[in-house]
């Protein structure tokens, strides 16, 4: 009796595994959250991040302009600023053209002629046009012909290092990063002008930057 | 036939009182928060930092942290401007803060660069200066935000 009790409640239990329907998790999803890029956000580690490209490159900017050399010449310097010679030497993660593109951006608006800017990573969309424009294949276009491009006068170098820390009880992670720029005088070598951005992040979270 | 309209009237006298003690702000605290901030100023915009927030009868009235002992504003060699702030650390442990400077003309219109909040270390028991430069040439007007950093 015990062993036909038992078979009846396998089989009943059975039945209603297998009535168990299928099931969709039927919630609201989580919307996507814009964030103030200028300050921490949800996801948050020990390396760069958002609001630190925002604030070096702000500074950096700001610290140019009160430069004599770079901020106060009779005629404008020119300046080349891009990533071709800024390196990434740390443990981050970081595209560079992030901090190159934005120090370029922010600069050129807020210099307001009193620096020009080479766009010297277009070089090859502006040869492009004038081998059309000196082989007669379009018209020479309506402001001026000049006998070449522009050179550059100063041209933006540096670096980003990275010191890293774990403590192995608390898995907590430490990074200190030191990034350089640096403006050089394409001419004679020297560096005319230099500012450094320091911070040290501690972080327990397991943040994976891409 | 009195004792309706009486309790009535009671109900509606309690009802305003309570309505009355509902605000939890004190008036020091709605006076902060709503007082016109001048030019040339320092804010601590996070009210832990350095705030009157209460009348005094519960409770300290008075909570401060952090103090800025002095600021002003310079002009740079290329004639942009640059704003200083010390701020003064009053507690025991080293306060990470964070601080931002909006730039006015003269006729108030806020001008310059966006602000971005720039972070500082202030030590225990001791003084840290904030630094900010603008990037226009004209002279300007300044007012810091001070707040712990996020």
């Amino acid at each position: 009796m015990t062993i036909r009790t038992l078979s009846v409640a396998a089989v009943a239990a059975a039945l209603l595994a297998g009535c168990a329907p299928s099931q969709v998790d039927n919630v609201r999803g989580q919307a996507t959250v814009y964030e103030d890029p200028r300050s921490s956000g949800r996801v948050r580690g020990v390396g760069i991040e958002s609001q630190d490209v925002v604030a070096m490159t702000d500074e950096m900017m700001r610290d140019m302009l009160a430069n004599r050399i770079l901020a106060a010449r009779a005629t404008p310097p020119r300046i080349i600023i891009d990533n071709e010679y800024f390196r990434n030497e740390s443990s981050s993660i970081i595209n560079t053209n992030l901090l190159t593109d934005r120090l370029r951006v922010e600069l050129n608006r807020a210099a307001n002629g009193r620096m020009v800017f080479v766009g010297r990573h277009y070089a090859d969309m502006v040869e492009k046009e004038r081998e059309l424009k000196r082989d007669g294949a379009v018209d020479g276009g309506t402001i001026r012909k000049t006998q070449a491009t522009a050179g550059g006068d100063y041209r933006l170098g540096g670096r980003i290092a990275s010191l890293d820390a774990i403590d192995r009880n608390t898995q907590t992670r430490s990074r200190y990063h030191q990034v350089t720029f640096e403006m050089v005088d394409l001419e004679l070598g020297t560096i005319v002008w230099s500012g450094a951005y320091e911070m040290r992040k501690a972080a327990q979270d397991n943040v994976l930057y891409r | 036939m009195t004792a309706k309209p009486l309790l009535i009237s009671a109900l509606l006298v309690g009802a305003a009182l309570v309505a009355g003690c509902q605000s939890g702000m004190s008036k020091k605290e709605y006076q902060q928060r709503t007082e016109a901030r001048g030019y040339n100023t320092v804010l601590f915009t996070d009210y832990d930092l350095n705030r009157n927030f209460k009348d005094g009868l519960v409770g300290p009235n008075k909570v401060i942290r952090l103090t800025s002992t002095g600021h002003g504003i310079q002009r740079t060699d290329t004639g942009t401007s640059q704003v200083w702030v010390e701020l003064r650390n009053h507690t025991d442990y080293d306060y990470q803060v964070e601080a931002r400077t909006r730039f006015y003309t003269e006729g108030g219109m806020p001008t310059d660069a966006d602000p971005v909040w720039r972070r500082l270390t202030v030590p225990a028991n001791g003084n840290a200066v904030y630094r900010e430069k603008s990037v226009g040439t004209e002279r300007l007007q300044y007012r810091v935000e001070v707040r712990q950093t996020r």
